[in-house]
């Protein structure tokens, strides 16, 4: 109870303190605020801040199906023809984040609305599509009509047309091989039956994709959501490094109100009174673990809602949070039994809080290089702070909870070797 | 003022390499009296109230605060005593009121009978108007009346104070020494440490003089002067010159010494107000008249003078 109205005092302290507010909130904050917008993330507040942004598609589609083999008899779908499928396709639910698309009658209406800037890329299905897939028959070439300038948005619809071209040639060769394979065996196919069966695969193999959902978007897109995500996660590794940095601060700073109430002589008085020393330093220790639990869940909850960064589950997150925390306080702690003054606490700030917690953020530097990310991560493990920093990933990262309390443990191991060294030292100075 | 003992040191030693701060100091304080520690600048008062409110451990020797030793017990001590610190130990960024709440339950003290006291000890040290500001916009004698206060919330046995009146102005250091008497009328015993002869010869029924971590002489005022076999002074100036009868005062019983210099008469005596009219009596019969009169009873200062060769203040 003694313990607690120490702690409130202390944390009423440094919540009022505004160079502390600072140090707490404002500077871990700024200093993932300037890094996001060095990497060019936009303010959007969501994950989404590094998706594809969507592209504006007029679609003319001019496919005239192929007489010859008249499609599926029983089947008055009018998208039969491969045109069809394909226009399907790009309006289709899955594509609707990537590509908006407008209908238009003619070629020239199409190359028109890009040439005005009202699309960015024009799709033109030439009257052969359908032919040209089936039969393998020239002048089949699907045009791409675009903004010279840009290369994300027509990048992406080439790569839906390809994929689907691809599919249709697929289908040609498969109906060449089986119309040969029969003839070869003595079974002469009419060439219209293999056609209907060919377009029925068709059919029901768009059908499919359209209501699985397993429409696979490949090759330039993937590779701009995969960079996204990587920048998505160095800004959550630097906003982890940034907090555990400046938490190990945070402890620093609230072993020195030890210091502090010593120079102004009221801890001297509170070993006068009928309160034990073990609870005057409990009640310090407290309210410097309180003061890291609650600059981390604020700094948490700020980047969150600010850069969008998914921290992770309730409970991993706990775990990383308490022995963070705990290690934080003993780290000030300790550092602390070392010094006579606060004024020798500027150098201890400068030199010790922040030469350890640089050896963490090498982790961080390093995350991105390929040939240094083992080394730094083996670096900063030879500090506390990188014990936490590498909590905080594993839980960013969903590892297991065994690797998780693997991490914690080590935490609590350092929290309770600093701890005990500082705690001894500071005993032995106070009778 | 009772008899039974509230304090007793033996023989205690503390050294701060190579200064012998504390050098086998011993002495008693009486149960409800005001006991004195008088001495100058680095005597050696705060490292010996250190040690008697725990705070610092002795090199050897104890002592017993309220019949609890202070190496052995330090929290039956703690509990009895309250300590005025030397320098004003409080929380600037509380209010007076916030920072006696908070000292109150540091000594166990809570809720109703908690903010109770509050209220009588605001009113002891009259800060009543002022409770809710904050101490740092407190001046000097403010701070340190609410640095007395914090140390009588839980009404201890007795109260250790060092110099609280330390450079504040003469209103509130009156009102201090008011409070002190205060607290001793209310049974309490206080330990009171001061460098200034005055607040010492006010005060304390009994005085303890320290110099260089020894201390060199303990008893009440009137004890102490005549322990150093120290004499009033009576200076006066005659009409004309007077060898015969400075050599009639030389023989007057009582007088101790007669000293003419350039017409100044210095007469020590044991009792100034006994002889003086022997004085008269021999001066008119030799036909002197007695211009002026000059009468210095010996004070602790003079004593310390005495025992130190050195002025209090210097
Ligand atoms: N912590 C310490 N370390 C080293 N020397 C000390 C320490 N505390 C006191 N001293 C020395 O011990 C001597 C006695 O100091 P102390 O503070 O007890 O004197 P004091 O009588 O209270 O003086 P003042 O009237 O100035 O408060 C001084 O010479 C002082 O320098
Ligand atoms: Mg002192």
């Amino acid at each position: 109870m003694k313990a607690l109205d120490i702690a409130l005092k202390d944390l009423r302290h440094s919540f009022t303190s505004l160079f502390g507010l600072m140090f707490m909130f404002a500077i871990p904050l700024l200093m993932v605020g300037l890094f996001t917008v060095a990497f060019g993330g936009t303010s959007t507040s969501k994950p989404q801040a590094f998706s594809i942004p969507v592209t504006k598609v007029v679609l003319a589609n001019l496919d005239a199906g192929d007489q010859t083999h008249d499609l599926d008899p029983t089947d008055t779908d009018p998208s039969t023809t491969a045109g069809d499928i394909l226009a399907h396709l790009f309006t289709s639910d899955e594509l609707t984040s990537l590509v908006a698309v407008t209908t238009v009658a003619s070629a020239d209406e199409a190359r028109t609305a890009v040439d005005k800037r009202m699309a960015e890329v024009a799709v033109i299905i030439p009257p052969a599509f359908t032919k040209a897939c089936v039969e393998g028959a020239a002048g089949g070439a699907v045009e791409v009509y675009q903004d010279p300038t840009l290369t994300l948005g027509p990048g992406i619809v080439r790569a839906i047309i390809s994929q689907s071209v691809d599919e249709f040639t697929s289908v040609r060769v498969m109906q060449a091989t089986l119309t040969k394979g029969l003839t070869t065996a003595g079974i002469a196919p009419s060439p219209e039956k293999v056609a209907q069966a060919v377009q029925r695969f068709i059919n029901e193999t768009i059908k499919t994709q359209n209501t699985s959902g397993s429409l696979e978007v490949e090759a330039p897109p993937m590779k701009q959501q995969k960079s996204a995500s990587i920048l998505a996660t160095i800004l959550a590794v630097s906003m982890a490094g940034m907090m555990v940095f400046y938490v190990f601060y945070t402890g620093t700073a609230g072993a020195e109100s030890i210091l502090l109430e010593q120079e102004q002589g009221t801890l001297q008085r509170l070993f006068t009174t009928r309160t034990a020393p073990t609870t005057v330093m409990q009640g310090k220790m407290l309210a410097i673990l309180l003061t890291t639990i609650i600059q981390m869940i604020v700094l948490m909850l700020a980047s969150a809602l600010a850069f969008g960064i998914r921290w992770g589950g309730i409970l991993p997150i706990a775990i990383a949070l308490v022995s963070t925390g705990l290690c934080a306080s003993a780290f000030g702690i300790f550092l602390m039994s070392f010094l006579k003054t606060t004024r020798q606490a500027g150098v201890v700030f400068g030199g010790v809080v922040t030469a350890t917690g640089m050896l963490a953020l090498v982790s961080v530097f390093t995350m991105s290089v390929p040939s240094a990310a083992r080394l730094g991560q083996q670096i900063a493990l030879f500090v506390p702070q990188g014990w936490s920093l590498l909590a905080f990933r594993q839980v960013m990262d969903g590892a297991p909870v065994g690797r998780l309390l693997t991490s914690a443990a080590v935490l609590l191991a350092w929290t309770a070797v600093m701890f005990l060294i500082g705690r001894t030292r500071m005993a032995r100075r106070f009778a | 003022m009772g008899t039974t003992v509230a304090v007793q040191v033996r023989d205690l030693h503390k050294t701060f390499r190579p200064i012998h701060a504390v050098d086998g100091v011993s002495f008693d304080v009486l149960q409800g009296e005001i006991f004195s520690l008088l001495g100058p600048n680095g005597a050696g008062k705060t490292t010996l109230i250190s040690m008697l409110s725990c705070l610092l451990k002795p090199d050897s020797g104890d002592a017993l605060v309220m019949g609890h030793s202070i190496s052995a017990e330090p929290r039956l001590v703690k509990a009895s005593i309250g300590v005025v610190p030397q320098e004003v130990a409080l929380y600037g960024d509380l209010s007076a009121r916030e920072n006696l709440l908070f000292w109150g339950k540091m000594q166990d003290l809570r809720g109703i009978p908690l903010a109770r006291r509050v209220d009588e000890v605001l009113e002891v040290i009259g800060l009543v108007d002022r409770q809710k500001d904050r101490v740092s916009t407190y001046s000097g004698g403010m701070k340190r009346r609410v640095n007395i206060a914090v140390a009588l919330l839980h009404k201890p046995a007795l109260v250790i104070m060092d110099e609280p009146t330390v450079g504040i102005d003469p209103q509130s250091r009156r009102s201090i020494l008011d409070n002190v008497k205060q607290l001793r009328d209310q049974g309490m015993t206080v330990l009171y440490t001061t460098h200034y002869m005055e607040e010492a010869q006010e005060l304390s029924d009994h005085v303890g003089i320290m110099d260089h971590g020894k201390l060199v002489a303990v008893g009440t005022q009137q004890e102490l002067v005549t322990s150093v076999g120290e004499l009033d002074r009576i200076q006066l100036r005659l009409t004309g010159p007077a060898d015969g009868l400075l050599q009639t005062w030389k023989g007057v019983e009582g007088i101790h010494d007669v000293s003419s210099d350039d017409g100044l008469i210095t007469v020590l005596a044991a009792d100034s107000n006994r002889v003086l009219p022997r004085l008269f009596e021999t001066a008119a019969k030799e036909s002197v008249r007695i211009t002026s009169v000059d009468i210095q009873e010996p004070n602790l200062e003079a004593v310390f003078l005495r025992l130190t060769g050195r002025a209090l203040r210097d």
